[in-house]
């Protein structure tokens, strides 16, 4: 029998499942990390509404409370073939736009000396012509 | 345990690159830390079975464990080896030898070949470096001071001081390093420490991506690692890729990294031996290289690890349980397999680790560089699942830095240390020799140009054995590959001989003039100036080898019944002439002495009978040159460095039957002076004085297709070794050199090409060490084009190699192959001798058209 080489990380970094919450029970469960960032988009977006006075039980309240955060959370949950979510995508680009990364790196070893590339150097001469001189 | 898993995913380390201040042989110190690096060879495991390979694996994870510190970060990296043909140029001086005076042109053709190759991408060995960060009992005083916070303030202390503080570091640090050295180098992973032009090499190459030359130094300080890092890493330009620089040259190389992807990546059971190696196939494909950060969790982490996995996947089966839900399987999954793993934790079997794995990709153009990712994942498909993550790269390019970090913990895994074992650490195929000539290339896994340093005198080489087989069939490519190996030996200075027994080898007598620039010797045991030369009894050294070869000769050439009547007066005759002075000891004197045996003796009859017959056949051409009077005016043969081309190609060999009582006279004579002339080739080497002797002797098959012609070799292959005389030899018939148990343990290297049939595969590969192929074995063997062979180094190492001619010139020179039918115009034509040619270098030289796939390697295409 050919040797296995097992990678166990499914394992240790498991997927793990909510069955209740608040003493009611959820079916098949729900991923945590989905309902970590339910929590994490609904709680700002129903304090930003609270605070600009949309009442929950008017007209259109329960869809402004409801479906933004649940376009946003179902648009961040989305896997892609490999199972990332999508959110994760969303992190590292805006962490990708901080001034400290967003940069080119010269020599790494000598940080604090600025090494320009080599390009074309233009030089402007100036010569003063002075005829009478030496005669 | 989810919050540590959640801050795992998002953790993203933005530090600015880890930059050296101080780099020794086998250390390099950073900024916050100390780490010491290992050169680990690879081993080779190439064409290893099943269980070879498994064993290989175990061993390399025991001694992972024993050898990675728990809890301290390592570093792997798998680069590609540099290839030069000034390398090869400058291997040559690492070794003292008498060169032949054109060896310069020999070399540096060779040298163009490694060049040539390594610029098409034909090298693909790798190199393996390992590091690990050293523990610092003090990297700074914590105590915090009025300086101390000034230093802060102010940006860090100045270089100056970091320096000197780093060489400070670095002692302390040194016990340490010795001791983790030292214990790597008693391992199964036998490395040594990196040497410091290395490791500033590696740093330097990821910050400019072109061929840098590997530094020749012993320490590497601020301003020469300043110099080599010259380079611009910019990550704006797309988030797939960081553009690399060399400010030095302009030349802009694009490198993604990709990672494994997180969570299922790796397959939780699907990777096996073989097949599983999952860093060894990055070998396949150009312009691929591949960095591993790990920890090795220990023991005591290990189970710390696996219990918290084990805590959280029983609380899901339970609280699923308690409310009614269906049990998640992989929840039931993951229990079982913690289960296995802590219990082979617990039983020592095995430890856990957590690897960060990344494959650097590297491409001229962005859309080159997209193509082989896609090639790269295409081939990971069903092994690991590759992803080249965006918005990333810059932070994954730090990483493959030596003395950084891992920024992106996002993509590790959890895995036992033969995982890691058995991706790399074997599944190469080393070899050769660092030193000697350049013969042709490795085609196995770890792919470079193989160097034979035959004549070897280190010492751990001298007490070795002297013989070299070469085996296939006919047409496969060993005859080229014995001249070209004898060719090598000549640029050394040695003293050779080649017996040609087909007269197909002239081309080396060619080569040798011309490129190598040596003395040849030509000699045809047919020529009548040849006659009584080989005469065992003039040439051999003792009377008893005198008297053993002379009674071999002189029943060869007799019939079966002559040979049953007349072995004791042939007996008695040879020893009446030994008794008298050596000088008057000849052949034609033992057939004289035949003939003087007395009418009244009883075997007078016999004796008159066999005398006369012999007198008769010593005027043969086939048997003159053993049995006749020695010519009057003899060339006595080369003592001299230089090649001696012995032609027997005149003598009517059997061919169609080993059974000597079916040969006809001309036949078993002709077979009686090739075996006294290859005697006599070895033997007369013991008059040469003290230099390189190589003595190659072709079509063995002829010989030994029966018994006497078998105990014949084995005795060319004891007296060889006894006279440290180099013996190649060639034979269609690799099973009757496997049944030869002497020569079986006289073989220093062998080299098996194209076979056709199971068993004659199956002897080959007893000759190559391996007297129970299997699979791999046998795939090799079945897969081999003409030029190719399955090769054993000194050693025992296998792969598979392909001789390189070097030019089209000396294919075409060396060519056994019959030349196509022509018009008889042409015939009349008288050809152009090489010699005649006004700019015979011009032929010889190697020129870029020889490269590509038809001539790259090809030694007999």
């Amino acid at each position: 029998m050919a040797l296995q080489l097992p990678t166990d990380t499914a394992s240790t970094r498991l997927d793990t499942k909510q069955y209740e919450l608040f003493n009611k029970r959820l079916g098949n469960g729900i991923q945590r990390r989905v309902l970590t960032i339910s929590a994490a988009v609904a709680a700002p977006w129903v304090i930003l509404l609270l605070l600009m006075g949309v009442p929950l039980l008017s007209r259109f309240g329960p869809q402004a409370y409801i479906v933004p955060p649940f376009i946003v959370v179902y648009r961040a949950t989305r896997k892609d073939e490999s199972g990332r979510m999508a959110v994760m995508s969303w992190y590292d680009k805006a962490l990708a736009r901080r001034p400290s990364r967003h940069r080119p790196v010269r020599n790494p070893v000598l940080p604090e000396v600025a090494t320009k590339a080599r390009g074309p150097q233009r030089l402007a001469v100036t010569a003063l012509l002075q005829p009478d001189e030496g005669a | 345990m989810v919050a540590r898993n959640t801050r795992e995913q998002v953790r993203r380390v933005d530090a600015p690159a880890a930059a050296p201040l101080l780099i020794t042989d086998g250390a390099l110190v950073t900024a916050d830390a100390v780490w010491a690096w290992v050169l680990v060879p690879i081993a080779s495991t190439f064409l290893a079975e099943e269980g070879d390979l498994d064993h290989a694996t175990l061993t390399t994870a025991r001694s992972l464990a024993a050898v990675l510190p728990p809890g301290v970060d390592w570093h792997l990296k798998v680069l590609p080896a540099p290839h030069t043909g000034h390398a090869y140029r400058a291997s040559w001086a690492g070794f003292d030898s008498v060169r032949s005076p054109a060896a310069e042109q020999y070399i540096d053709l060779g040298a163009h070949r490694i060049d040539l190759s390594a610029a098409a991408g034909a090298y693909r060995r790798k190199l393996v470096l390992l590091g690990i960060r050293c523990p610092e009992t003090d990297p700074e005083p914590n105590t915090p001071t009025a300086s101390g916070l000034i230093t802060r303030l102010t940006g860090g202390a100045s270089p100056g001081k970091q320096r000197r503080r780093a060489a400070e570091r670095l002692a302390a640090a040194g016990p340490g390093i010795d001791r983790w050295h030292s214990a790597v180098a008693r391992s199964s992973l036998r490395g040594s420490p990196a040497p410091a032009g290395m490791i500033a090499w590696s740093y330097a190459r990821e910050v400019r991506r072109t061929a840098l030359p590997v530094p020749e130094t012993s320490a590497v300080t601020g301003p020469m690692l300043a110099g080599l890092c010259h380079g611009d890493i910019d990550p704006t330009i797309s988030p797939l890729f960081v553009r690399v620089t060399d400010l030095a040259t302009g030349t802009a190389q694009y490198v993604s990294i990709l990672t494994a992807a997180a969570g299922n990546g790796f397959p939780a059971q699907d990777l096996a031996l073989p097949g599983g190696e999952w860093l060894e196939i990055l070998t396949e494909i150009p312009g691929v290289e591949a960095s591993v950060r790990g920890v090795n969790h220990g023991q005591v982490g290990s189970r710390t690890l696996l219990d918290r996995g084990l805590k959280t996947a029983r609380s899901q089966v339970t609280e699923a349980q308690d409310t009614g839900a269906p049990i998640p399987g992989d929840a039931v999954e993951a229990v079982e397999v913690l289960t296995d793993r802590r219990a082979e934790v617990q039983h020592r079997q095995d430890v856990e680790g957590t690897h960060h794995a990344r494959w650097v990709v590297t491409a001229d153009t962005p859309q080159v560089l997209s193509e082989r990712v896609a090639a790269l994942q295409q081939r990971y498909d069903g092994i690991v699942q590759l992803q080249q993550v965006s918005h990333i790269q810059d932070l994954l390019w730090k990483e493959l830095l030596p003395g950084d970090q891992v920024r992106v913990p996002e993509f590790g895994h959890d895995q036992p240390l033969r995982t890691l074992a058995g991706s790399w650490f074997h599944g190469g195929s080393p070899f050769g020799d660092p030193h000697g000539p350049y013969m042709g290339a490795n085609l196995g896994s770890s792919a470079d140009p193989v160097q034979l340093h035959i004549a070897s005198r280190a010492d751990a080489d001298r007490a070795m054995p002297t013989t070299l087989v070469f085996t296939g069939r006919s047409g496969g490519g060993k005859s080229t590959a014995v001249e070209l190996t004898l060719a090598g030996l000549l640029a050394e200075g040695a003293w050779a001989l080649l017996v040609d027994n087909k007269g197909d080898l002239t081309g080396m007598v060619e080569m040798a003039r011309r490129v190598l620039g040596v003395t040849v010797q030509e000699i045809d045991v047919l020529h009548p100036a040849c006659s009584g030369t080989m005469d065992p009894m003039r040439f051999a050294p003792t009377a008893d080898e005198a008297r053993t070869l002379t009674l071999d000769v002189l029943l060869g050439a007799l019939s079966a019944d002559d040979r049953r009547r007349g072995e004791t007066v042939l007996e008695a005759a040879i020893d009446r002439v030994l008794t008298r002075p050596r000088r008057s000891w000849s052949s034609p004197a033992v057939i004289t002495a035949l003939q003087d045996v007395p009418d009244g003796d009883p075997d007078a009859t016999v004796a008159h009978a066999i005398a006369s017959t012999l007198h008769v056949r010593a005027k043969t051409p086939q048997l003159r040159a053993v049995l006749g009077e020695l010519a009057t005016r003899t060339e006595p043969l080369m003592t001299g460095r230089g090649l001696i081309y012995l032609r027997l190609d005149g003598l009517d060999l059997p061919r169609h039957t080993p059974d000597p009582a079916q040969w006809s006279v001309a036949q078993r004579c002709s077979m009686a002076t090739m075996r006294i002339a290859f005697s006599y080739a070895l033997l007369q080497s013991r008059r040469v004085r003290a230099m390189v002797k190589v003595v190659a002797l072709t079509e063995l098959h002829l010989l030994t297709a029966y018994p006497e012609g078998r105990a014949f070799v084995d005795w060319l292959a004891r007296v060889g070794r006894a006279l440290k005389t180099y013996l190649l030899l060639d034979s269609q018939s690799a099973r009757d050199l496997a049944d030869m148990v002497a020569l079986l343990e006289q073989i220093l290297m062998a080299f098996c090409f194209q076979a056709t049939g199971t068993v004659e595969q199956n002897a080959q590969a007893v000759l190559l060490g391996r007297p129970d192929p299997g699979p791999r074995l046998r795939a090799a063997m079945a897969d081999l084009q003409i030029g190719q062979c399955v090769a054993r180094d000194r050693h025992r190492r296998l792969t598979v190699m392909e001789f390189d001619r070097l030019t089209q010139w000396i294919a075409d020179t060396l060519s056994t192959d019959a030349d196509d039918d022509t018009p008889d115009l042409e015939t009349h034509e008288e050809p152009r001798s090489h010699a005649d040619s006004k700019d015979g270098h011009s032929e010889i030289a190697s020129t870029e058209t020889d490269v590509g796939e038809p001539v790259l390697f090809g030694a007999a295409r």
